[in-house]
């Protein structure tokens, strides 16, 4: 009976997670106990065991990596976009709005914009060889690679063209800021120190758990330059985590 | 494979043959976790198995084209995958058990037959294979599983496991603690691969 009692105990002493005085009774029961002894031991190797299980995944940043190796062989000048970069090119028609603060005019900051993309997304190297594997400049290469894209049969038919939005649903706020590097470290300290869980699942693309939400609003709100909410009718209760997505803005050359 | 999937993934052959990286990599997403597991059982390294996948996916890249469609794609997959861990480990000059064990099977590399390259693919690239603790935990409940997953395998603290599951931190304690036993009854099983864990690991 009592033994029982202990042996719910192991695990969170394996894990360093009773308070002194529970740790001291199951230290000095264990003396006495072969049983329970003889569970530690086997809960440590499984525990010791299952690190190793980690090797087992794919590492998270492979795919990527992958992707961007296949964008610098030389090939048909095609637009890489990994699935996951399909997010790098959209900007939210209020997003571009707000950024008009500046002053420059509408079209002006598009052409500036998508040219800065090449540049400023570069996080993904594949977006920048595919600028060099044409190794021409400007707008007019985006229009051009995405007519190539859609003029594929079947296949394209649900790919957007890179100047299209993509049904982002899942996203609940999108952030400009000026340094995303910058941004990233110390929101992570953030969260960090908080202990809000989250997930970085590519530069400038985080899922995080909803718990502090207040906080981390606020924490968006003080440390960004622009916030848009994704119309989602409010975030999900159900769903813990709240999707964001960072964008760093482009350098406007002139300054007021 | 179904008759829909089986045409996707035609069209998708025939496309990234072409040089179409966006079809490549609807494909390569179907096998990049098969790729590697087999790496990593034949290097038993994880940083060596990236690298080595890493070639793999790109010479698949570049030989799509070569590609006949006569063997199904997975074969033509796991054979370049088989080969380039066997090339890496002749360049080691290390590991001779490995391919001793590989070539054993009657020549494989030269080998037409397709179904021993299918077997032999299908048992180098389950993750069973790799690690007897693996198959234990394929025989926990879903829930059991996932909190081990989530404090053994992916490090999470207690806190962020409560956060994460919406449940206390007292839950994840007795949550834990249970499903661990449940897993150490099934690794004490007296049958195999069971039989050995315990006194492997002494």
């Amino acid at each position: 009976m009592k033994c029982n009692k202990y042996q719910e105990l192991i695990s969170a002493y394996i894990d360093g997670m009773l308070s002194l005085q529970e740790e001291e009774q199951l230290k000095v029961h264990m003396q006495e106990c072969a049983d329970c002894k003889a569970t530690y031991h086997a809960l440590k190797q499984i525990v010791g065991g299952c690190k190793q299980l980690e090797m087992l995944k794919v590492p998270e940043d492979f795919h990527e990596q992958l992707m961007s190796r296949i964008g610098e062989k030389e090939g048909p000048s095609i637009a890489v976009t990994s699935k996951k970069g399909r997010w790098r090119w959209q900007y939210s028609g209020a997003l571009v709005a707000t950024l008009l603060v500046g002053g420059l005019c509408l079209t002006q900051l598009n052409g500036l914009m998508n040219q800065k993309a090449y540049e400023q997304y570069g996080n993904s190297t594949h977006l920048i060889s595919e600028v060099s594997i044409r190794g021409r400049n400007g707008l007019g290469d985006v229009n051009d690679s995405s007519e190539m894209i859609q003029s594929e049969e079947t296949t394209k038919s649900e790919e957007p063209s890179l100047a299209m939005q993509d049904s982002s649903a899942t996203t609940d706020v999108e952030v400009v800021v000026k340094n995303l590097p910058q941004f990233e470290v110390d929101l992570e300290a953030f969260l960090n120190q908080l202990q809000i869980a989250y997930k970085k699942i590519e530069s400038g693309h985080y899922s995080i758990n909803q718990a502090y939400r207040e906080q981390l609003i606020g924490y968006i709100q003080t440390n960004s330059e622009v916030v848009e909410w994704k119309d989602n009718e409010g975030i999900d209760l159900e769903d813990h985590q709240i999707y964001i997505v960072i964008h760093e803005m482009p350098q406007i050359e002139d300054k007021k | 494979m179904g008759m829909k999937k089986q045409q996707e993934e035609t069209t998708w052959i025939k496309e990234a043959a072409k040089g179409n990286p966006q079809a490549f990599e609807k494909l390569i997403l179907l096998y990049e976790e098969k790729i590697y597991t087999i790496c990593l059982r034949l290097l038993k390294q994880p940083d060596e198995a990236f690298d080595a996948a890493q070639e793999v996916c790109i010479k698949i890249w570049k030989q799509l084209k070569n590609f006949k469609g006569d063997a199904k794609l997975s074969t033509w997959i796991y054979r370049i995958a088989i080969n380039t861990s066997l090339d890496l480990l002749r360049q080691q000059k290390k590991r001779q058990e490995q391919i001793v064990l590989l070539t054993e099977n009657d020549n494989l590399e030269k080998s037409k037959d397709l179904h021993q390259w299918d077997d032999l693919s299908t048992q180098l690239s389950e993750k069973e294979g790799l690690n007897v603790l693996w198959q234990a935990m394929q025989e926990l409940k879903e829930d059991d599983r996932i909190i081990i997953v989530l404090r053994d395998i992916e490090g999470y603290s207690y806190d962020e496991i409560a956060l994460t599951l919406g449940i206390s931190i007292g839950t994840v304690k007795s949550r834990l603690s249970r499903a661990r036993i449940k897993l150490k009854k099934i690794l004490e099983q007296n049958k195999e691969p069971y039989c050995s864990f315990f006194r492997h690991n002494k």
